[in-house]
């Protein structure tokens, strides 16, 4: 039972009303910014950072808890309502969460991601408390060729989750492939494909492609379309709540997502990032229920099971963190950052020699994820709100938001610029009928993967059975390949013809 | 041969042009053997396997059956393509100027009008005392959130108007 | 470089007391946010410390001070961001000593090492340690020579990346030892490190502020450290020129930079800001207990040092015959 007497001990150092009002400053400062377009959960916090320097340690992070919970719920608010995710796991909310957002039923679906990422928080909080030890062996046990077949993984998901033709959706993982490799080469030092233009030097910015793609040709092709088809009419917005049946369907999802969430979490580096995607593509592999809404078309749980998956994620990736003392994210770095300016050293000592801090820690981002929901629940109703803005007034300021967000993450107008391109890139994409989702993620898996690609050649000595000798990555290979059977299966293929046709 | 698919016949050429564009320039960079990559590989084999998927899709584009609509890219909307992106040029050029153009920076301010009266062209129709209020209400907006409270380096006014 | 160094603090000490009225005169800087650039993946040696720095920073140039993580290549993409920035001293860019070696690696740098910056000052130097896996059949620097030697094109040496001091401190171990292995760059210390406690490589040079948590907690071993004296902090711990491999040294230092062109108050501004917050109680022992010596080289001095071990990794990456594309 010294889970139970550790966990008391963290809500004695991290349960007082100061603590308290810090979480809900931090919650609420981070929705807002969060909501922002083009600033993110790193941008959020790296700007909110200096704010807490002068608080004790425990108050500062659990005010940067707040703020990171904060900005990654904002995030996936806007990719709700007005077709903008905010960061990279918010990819796949955009699908089925706008598509709901149009139908009337942002409320529903904002609460679903509200509740999903809080009950995935809880159990993540839950495993770091009672596993932590035992599981920083996993993050041993992953090295380049394992990643390697993780990331073909999750780049065959993202192909199979893809509604459309199997054989675009392919073409568009290698384009965003193809686009992660703009910028300096990792391994030489060699600037690729960047004309000399300093601001690629870092390559293109994920935001500034997501901002245009969805954002930019998301307004293109909604003012291309008539009238009555672009406006939400004001009486569809209906129940701010979930129905009795949203509950049941989301309930498993939740289930579901928080389980894929939790194991990718642990892996430092990529894991977190392919977690929302996997339990989408999950989810998508479960029969529908009888007049159950078809996926990509506004279905909840393809709303629910992401947003569990990347909550569970962001509080499972702590513990690559708090057991070998290696930051698996940037965000987490900018954690350790903030524990270092407090003279703590985050690594395996932690728990032993500050056990007061560490559970204080973990406490602290269960109070955090309480926070949340306390705080976006009576939010939802001013959200949805804002479906009220008339179009012509909401087209506009998205056109404006993310244009000063592209703009702040280089302080250079190339940055605005891109966000245009990549807007008119993302239109033809929609008259093409080819999907953002696999080209957004392979972009996102890129680097790490062309890396990992590398290293594990050299340690290999150039050989290729390097992929299929170690257990962890064969297994991923071979359900990579059964996936490939599953979607070229004749049954399925005529699935997703019909599914391609009803658009 | 005849396009049965318009529309994946398009994005197979897109897929053989931007797969042949990356593979040509990855040639340039050192390539490497399988054991030791260099920074070219790894593109080169992509963009090689991009040019062949599009001719595959482009091939199947001219035999596939028709779709339900045969496939139509139809109608492109070129009024909000063409005023979205120039208000999107003109906001990055206003804010922060173009040097090479002797366009000095004019600023926050002055650029949120014009992408507001540049974009409001986007829709059919529009009401200019209603645009004009929303800029002026835009502006307050992003100046407060944007400029005081998340102090971002923007420029808000004219430049020569600070000097 | 140490007699040098006591000569350099005089010198700096000097010129921030005459320039400090200067920077009184100029009250304009700063008025905003300062960015420090980092060329290191969160977590590595240099971005612990910036984030160590900053608050003090902040308090002495009474702005806030934001770390920017810009890692790859070596320091290089980071180093070409600040190179690039205005020289305005609202982007200075932390380096570390790779960033005199990048140049020998890499004959198309998109910046001077020397003349694309404005030098404020070397404020800190940082031995390395040779690392290696607890469990590994070599305990020390002469067992892994012999093990190389017995099994010639066996080991793995990881790296924070190609280019940077850990890489070159290896391919110098190379030319002077004949140590044969296959060179494997990971993007930081931090991922090389957890590669090495995996035993995917077999050993590794990482700054002794990064392996002093981990060899504490018995997830990795020193055999050695590359400075020209043991030190006070692993006394037990032989240098690597008395443990075999004789007049071995490869020191790694940190600095910062500003775009050349800075104006010279702001310079001595910045100086005096850093020097004040490394003299500072709190930073000075934080400093001590991570294996960082304090010290101030100066402008000139510094640019001397940059010039001096250009030259001396450029031999190295000439012997070794790498250079990077």
């Amino acid at each position: 039972m010294d889970l139970i007497a550790n966990l008391s001990l963290g809500f004695h150092v991290a349960f007082t009303p100061g603590n308290l009002a810090f979480a809900f400053t931090g919650c609420l400062l981070g929705t807002l910014i969060g909501v922002l377009p083009g600033i993110g959960p790193l941008a959020t916090i790296s700007m909110l950072l200096p704010a807490t320097y002068a608080l004790p340690p425990v108050s500062a992070l659990i005010m940067l808890a707040g703020i990171y919970y904060g900005a990654q719920y904002g995030g996936s608010t806007t990719a709700i309502l007005v077709n903008l995710p905010g960061d990279a796991s918010a990819v796949v909310t955009v699908v089925d969460g706008h598509r709901m957002a149009r139908l009337g039923r942002a409320g529903p679906a904002l609460a679903a991601a509200g509740i999903g990422s809080f009950f995935a928080g809880c159990v993540g909080v839950l495993v770091i408390a009672a596993f932590a030890p035992q599981l920083a062996d996993v993050a041993f046990r992953f090295g380049p060729a394992e990643y390697v077949s993780l990331m073909v993984l999750g780049l065959i998901g993202a192909v199979v989750i893809a509604s459309g033709s199997l054989l675009k959706a392919v073409g568009m993982m290698l384009v965003g492939l193809l686009l992660a490799s703009i910028g300096t080469d990792v391994n030489s030092g060699v600037a690729r494909y960047t004309g000399g233009i300093p601001e690629l030097a870092d390559g293109i910015s994920f935001i500034v492609i997501a901002m245009g793609v969805f954002g930019y040709g998301g307004i293109i092709g909604n003012l291309g379309s008539p009238k009555s088809e672009r406006e939400i009419p004001i009486s569809k917005v209906k129940g701010l709540l979930l129905s009795w049946e949203d509950c049941k369907r989301i309930v498993p999802a939740i289930l579901r997502g928080t389980a894929v969430g939790t194991a990718l979490g642990i892996l430092p580096g990529g894991g977190a990032t392919v977690s929302s995607f996997a339990a989408y593509a999950i989810e998508k592999k479960t029969k529908l229920h009888d007049g159950e809404v078809p996926f990509g078309e506004g279905n909840i749980r393809g709303v629910a099971a992401p947003e569990s998956a990347n909550n569970a994620a962001s509080q499972t990736s702590f513990i690559p963190l708090l057991t070998l003392g290696i930051p698996p994210n940037a965000v987490m770095a900018l954690m350790v950052g903030a524990m270092m300016i407090h003279n703590i050293q985050p690594g395996p000592q932690v728990m032993t020699s500050n056990p007061e801090l560490f559970w204080g820690l973990i406490v602290s981002m269960w109070i955090g994820n309480a926070m949340l929901i306390i705080l976006n629940l009576p939010l939802i109703a001013i959200w949805v709100k804002l479906l009220r803005v008339p179009y012509h007034w909401l087209f506009p300021a998205i056109v404006l938001f993310c244009a000063i967000g592209a703009y702040s993450t280089h302080y250079s107008p190339l940055g605005i610029w891109m966000v245009g391109l990549f807007g008119a890139i993302g239109y033809a994409f929609a008259k093409l009928e080819l999907e953002s989702a696999p080209l957004l993620l392979g972009f996102i898996l890129g680097p790490a993967m062309e890396e990992n690609l590398r290293r594990a050649m050299l340690l290999s000595r150039g050989d290729w059975s390097t992929f299929v000798t170690s257990g962890v990555s064969a297994t991923f290979l071979a359900v990579s390949a059964l996936l490939v059977l599953i979607a070229l299966r004749p049954s399925v293929r005529e699935k997703r013809e019909e599914v391609f046709l009803e658009e | 041969m005849s396009i049965k698919n318009q529309r994946d016949f398009v994005s197979g050429l897109l897929f053989t042009t931007t797969g042949a564009v990356f593979a040509v320039g990855a040639a340039s960079y050192s390539i490497g053997t399988a054991a030791r990559m260099g920074p070219g590989y790894f593109p080169l084999v992509l963009g090689i396997m991009l040019s062949a998927l599009g001719i595959v899709v482009t091939v199947r584009a001219t035999r596939a059956g028709p779709d339900e609509d045969g496939g139509k890219i139809g109608a492109w909307a070129w009024r909000p393509l063409l005023f979205i992106l120039l208000a999107n040029l003109a906001f990055g050029a206003t804010l922060a100027g173009v040097p090479g153009l002797s366009l000095p920076s004019l600023g926050l301010i002055p650029g949120i009008y014009a992408l507001i009266f540049i974009a409001s062209h986007a829709a059919a129709e529009r009401n200019l005392r209603e645009v004009a209020g929303l800029a002026t209400g835009l502006s307050v907006i992003s100046y407060v959130v944007f400029v005081l409270l998340l102090k971002l380096q923007l420029p808000v006014w004219p430049a020569f108007f600070s000097r | 470089m140490a007699i040098a160094r006591r000569h350099a603090i005089i010198a700096v000490c000097a010129c921030v007391m005459g320039c400090g009225t200067n920077a009184d005169v100029d009250q304009s800087y700063p008025t905003r946010p300062v960015r420090l650039i980092v060329g290191a993946a969160p977590g590595g040696g240099s971005d612990i410390l910036a984030r160590k720095l900053s608050p003090g920073l902040a308090e002495n140039l009474g702005q806030a001070v934001v770390v920017e993580n810009k890692p790859g290549a070596g320091g290089v993409v980071g180093a070409s961001a600040g190179a690039a920035a205005a020289p305005d001293g609202y982007t200075l860019t932390l380096i570390s000593s790779s960033h005199a070696s990048n140049s020998a690696l890499n004959a198309s740098l998109p910046y001077d090492p020397v003349e694309s910056y404005s030098p404020i000052v070397l404020f800190a130097l940082s031995p390395q340690a040779l690392v290696v896996h607890p469990d590994a059949p070599f305990k020390t620097v002469d067992e892994l020579l012999a093990y190389s030697n017995a099994n010639p094109g066996r080991l793995n040496m990881g790296s924070s990346g190609v280019g940077g001091i850990p890489h070159l401190s290896g391919e110098l171990l190379k030319t002077m030892s004949g140590i044969s292995f296959e060179h494997i760059p990971f993007k930081g210390g931090g991922e090389a490190m957890l590669a090495l406690m995996a035993r995917r490589i077999d050993f590794l040079f990482v700054t002794t502020s990064t392996a002093r948590a981990p060899a504490a907690a018995g997830q990795l071993r020193i055999i050695g450290v590359a400075s020209a004296e043991r030190l006070s902090e692993f006394p037990e711990v032989p240098t690597i020129s008395e443990a075999g491999v004789p007049g071995y040294e490869a020191s790694n230092w940190a600095g910062v930079l500003a775009p050349a062109g800075t104006p010279a108050d702001v310079v001595a501004t910045v100086a005096d800001a850093f020097l004040e917050t490394i003299g500072s109680e709190d930073v000075n022992d934080w400093l001590i207990q991570e294996g960082l010596q304090p010290v101030a080289i100066g402008p000139e001095e510094f640019r001397g040092v940059l010039r001096s071990d250009m030259a001396k990794w450029a031999k190295v990456a000439t012997d070794a015959r790498i250079g990077a594309n």
